[in-house]
C-alpha cells in the first residue's frame, strides 16, 4: 500500500515515538516489577529463614506437630513459581494463603516466646523491611520510598 | 535584456528566495526523518504536524507495552531478592524470640535491629547496585552476602 506524504510523515514520527519509549518504559516498568516482587516473596523467605534457624539445630527440640508442619510447608514452598504468568500467579496466590495458616500453627508450636513471635509480628517485621510500614520511633524522618536514593 | 537573461534554471523557478527552502524547524521541535535535501517550509511545516502527531502516537502505544515487559522482568528478581533479605530476617527474628542465654539474645537483637535500617527495601533496592538496565551489578547483591555470613555465624554460634 502507498502511503500519502501526511501518512509517511506520521508514520516516520510514530516509529521514533515508539523508539525513544521504550528504553525509559521498560526501566520504569521494571522498577515497579522488582519492588512488586520484593514485597511478594518477602514473607517465603521469612518462612524459609526461619525453617534455615531450625535446621541448624537453634532452639530446644520441636514437638511433632512442630515437625509435620515444617515438612508441610517445605513442600508448600517447593511448589512456588516465581513469574508473572496468570496462572502461576493465581496458583501461588491459593499457596501462600495455605502457608501462612501453616506458618500460624508453626509459631504456636515452637519453643519460642509466643507473645513475640507469631504471625502478625512476623508480617509486621516483613512490612517494615519492604517499607510498607515504618515504625513509631522513624515516622517523622521517613516518607516517600523513592527518597535515600531508591532507583 | 540579453537571451542568457531570458534563460531561467530550475533553480530559480523553484527556489526563488533561499529562505523558503530552510526548514525553521529546531532540532528539538523535529520529529521522523530528517529530508536529505532542502525542504519547502510549507512542506516542513506539514510534515512539523503529522510527524509530531505520529510521534506521540508512537510514545503511548508503545509505552503500555513496554512498561509490562519491564514488570515481568523485574518481577521475578525482584521476588529472588525478596525471598534472600527474607531469610535473613526470618532467621534473626526467630533467634531473638528463643530462650536462649542473655548475650547471644543481645547480640541477635543488635544484629536485627541493624536489619532493618540495613536490609530495608530501599537500601536494597538501589541504584549504587544495580546498572543503567537495572542489573546487579555484581552477581549476587553486596548486602545479601555480607548478612547471610553474619547471620550464619550467629546461627553457628
Amino acid at each position: 500500500m502507498r502511503l500519502t506524504q501526511y501518512q509517511r510523515f506520521y508514520q516516520e514520527g510514530f516509529e521514533e515515538g515508539q523508539a525513544e519509549s521504550t528504553n525509559a518504559s521498560f526501566r520504569e516498568g521494571k522498577e515497579y516489577g522488582l519492588q512488586t516482587g520484593f514485597q511478594k516473596y518477602l514473607i517465603i523467605g521469612q518462612l524459609k529463614g526461619i525453617l534455615h534457624a531450625i535446621d541448624k539445630g537453634v532452639g530446644d527440640d520441636l514437638s511433632p506437630q512442630a515437625i509435620i508442619q515444617i515438612s508441610q510447608i517445605k513442600l508448600l514452598i517447593n511448589q512456588i513459581k516465581i513469574d508473572n504468568e496468570y496462572g502461576n500467579v493465581i496458583e501461588t496466590e491459593k499457596i501462600l494463603v495455605k502457608i501462612r495458616n501453616k506458618l500460624r500453627v508453626l509459631t504456636n508450636a515452637l519453643p519460642s516466646d509466643k507473645k513475640d513471635f507469631n504471625l502478625q509480628n512476623i508480617d509486621f517485621m516483613g512490612r517494615l523491611i519492604s517499607g510498607l510500614e515504618v515504625e513509631k520511633s522513624n515516622k517523622p524522618s521517613i516518607g516517600n520510598l523513592n527518597d535515600d536514593g531508591m532507583w | 535584456m540579453t537571451a542568457s537573461d531570458d534563460h531561467l534554471s530550475s533553480d530559480d523557478i523553484w527556489e526563488s528566495s533561499d529562505e523558503e527552502f530552510v526548514s525553521r524547524v529546531p532540532d528539538e521541535e523535529f520529529y521522523g526523518k530528517k529530508p536529505e535535501s532542502k525542504e519547502n517550509n510549507d512542506i516542513s511545516s506539514l510534515r512539523r504536524i503529522h510527524a509530531k502527531q505520529g510521534y506521540l502516537a508512537g510514545l503511548s502505544s508503545k509505552k503500555e507495552e513496554t512498561l509490562q515487559e519491564g514488570f515481568d522482568a523485574g518481577y521475578p528478581e525482584g521476588g529472588e531478592l525478596g525471598i534472600a533479605i527474607g531469610e535473613i530476617v526470618g532467621s534473626l527474628h526467630y533467634f531473638v524470640s528463643l530462650p536462649l542465654d542473655d548475650d547471644k539474645l543481645e547480640e541477635g537483637r543488635k544484629l536485627l535491629e541493624r536489619v532493618k535500617k540495613e536490609l530495608h527495601i530501599k537500601k536494597v533496592l538501589n541504584d549504587l547496585y544495580f546498572d543503567e538496565d537495572l542489573r546487579l551489578k555484581e552477581g549476587k547483591h553486596p548486602l545479601i552476602t555480607k548478612w547471610e555470613k553474619l547471620v550464619n555465624e550467629l546461627l553457628d554460634s
